[in-house]
């Protein structure tokens, strides 16, 4: 469950423009709590300065404006929105934190919250590892956000260099949110601390069973333990993630056979087993659907290891199924 | 009346023409395909499968009331029709990540067994 948490934090550092003032209430589940403040961060003993910079949705024109440092009613936007705008946090995630990869890939993180909502994380990773580069953000099946990250290499963490996040409902871009981190020029002001910064951390209690968090917590620590920086690992041991796809598909087939066999046994070839037939072949198809999509959800699929800097990764078309990261598969809001 | 090579035939060319059809369904360009017909997927089933349970019923009745009919005339559509409406339940709107349901599925998964036993029973006592 933290791994799961450590990882919608990321998506949602900087979606607290799914807090303003939208028809629905949903992106107040999105908010940030970055543990320090103060315009100027501290990573591996260097100053950086980051400048977010957020847009949203003018629900009259439609048109994307960006949100001014200063409260303005006539944007509209919520108070947490306008004041992560301008000067913000660096991010920086240690080595030692879970979620980063080695190598390039994708992986797919499933959870509900505590209101039975089914989210769904898709992450990719670029070639050289580390952090996502970039997340799709899935709740009960729709879009809901796109983030892409460009990270740096530092020598107690990756640092986020730049972040675009975009906030959809319905299908519709209601907000963007870019970050931009450089080091200060200068020495920065207060502390004088040498320390990497805080990484984003997600304050809301865990939104699962008392079962889910106990099996979470044996799973993550089973698998921290054994691979440590391994982004694939598995949230579910003591049950397969796919048990229940596996069985609707199962009992599709019989009902398939079953009928096949009653039209093979009837003396009479009639209408009613024709449709019969039909409809247990669509329900097959659907129940195949969401067996391979829990399947290669649920796969780790690494990509071709470049080296450092060296060959990209192709990235395999089952991530189509999932939402899409690659130029060949379509979807809107394509990084 | 069709003879029964014939039909058994037909019986094994159903299930290759599933059989490829659900391992076509895994290949990688297949994936365009699944994703324009998933939406329609649930839809057609309910509907189809709506239609032809309530046919399958009322036969069922209209068999097992009849002079000669009695519950072993009716057993067989009856069992038909009721796979056929758990299949359209299972497809029937509920929780976000419950459809379709597993225990409607299984249901008919059971009925439409029985009804292949049934039939499999009435054509051997029906053979000299």
């Amino acid at each position: 469950m933290k791994h799961r948490m450590a990882l919608a934090a990321i998506a949602a550092s900087a979606l607290i423009i799914g807090a303003c003032g939208e028809r629905d209430d949903e992106g107040g589940r999105y908010s940030t709590e970055p543990v320090t403040r103060g315009p100027n961060s501290v990573a591996s003993g260097m100053h950086y300065t980051t400048i977010g910079i957020a847009a949203v949705r003018d629900p009259h024109t439609g048109q994307l404006l960006k949100v001014a440092p200063a409260p303005s009613a006539s944007t509209n936007a919520s108070g947490s929105v306008v004041a992560a705008t301008g000067t913000g946090e660096a991010m920086q995630f240690p080595f030692t934190s879970p979620g980063l990869a080695k190598t390039g890939g994708t992986s797919v993180v499933s959870f509900t919250d505590d209101a039975n909502h089914h989210h769904v994380l898709a992450l990719l990773y670029a070639g050289i590892g580390g952090p996502p580069a970039a997340i799709q953000h899935y709740v009960d099946g729709s879009l809901v956000s796109t983030s892409a990250y460009t990270w740096q290499k530092t020598s107690t963490g990756w640092l986020r260099t730049h972040s675009l996040i975009q906030v959809v409902r319905h299908g519709t871009l209601y907000g963007t949110y870019t970050t931009n981190t450089v080091p200060s020029k200068g020495g920065g002001g207060g502390g004088g601390g040498s320390g990497p910064a805080q990484p984003v951390r997600f304050d809301h209690a865990p939104a699962a069973g008392p079962l889910q968090q106990m099996i979470g917590r044996v799973a993550y620590g089973l698998a921290f333990a054994l691979a440590p920086q391994d982004a694939s690992a598995q949230s579910e041991i003591l049950v397969g993630p796919c048990r229940q796809d596996f069985l609707k598909y199962s009992a599709a087939a019989a009902i398939v056979v079953g009928i096949t066999i009653t039209i093979g046994e009837a003396p009479l070839l009639t209408p009613l087993l024709i449709s019969q037939l039909i409809s247990a072949i669509a329900l097959l198809a659907g129940t195949e659907d969401l067996l391979l999509d829990c399947v290669v959800g649920h796969m780790q699929m690494v990509g071709s290891s470049g080296g450092s800097g060296g060959g990209r990764s192709q990235p395999p078309p089952a991530i189509c199924l999932q939402g899409s990261f690659a130029p060949q598969c379509s979807t809107p809001f394509t990084l | 009346m069709t003879r029964s090579p014939e039909r058994r035939s037909l019986f094994v060319a159903l299930m290759l023409i599933a059989a490829l059809v659900s391992v076509a369904f895994v290949a990688p360009w297949a994936a365009n395909v699944r994703q324009s017909i998933r939406p329609q997927l649930p839809l057609f089933v309910v509907v189809l499968a709506t239609i032809t349970g309530v046919g399958q019923l009322v036969t069922g009745v209209v068999e097992g009331l009849g002079k000669r009919g009695g519950w072993s005339a009716a057993a067989l559509p009856m069992a038909l029709g009721i796979s056929a409406m758990c299949m359209a339940l299972s497809f029937l709107p509920g929780a976000p990540g419950t459809v379709p349901r597993l225990l409607p599925i299984l249901g008919a998964a059971f009925f439409a067994v029985t009804a292949a036993v049934l039939q499999h029973r009435a054509r051997e006592r029906s053979e000299p």
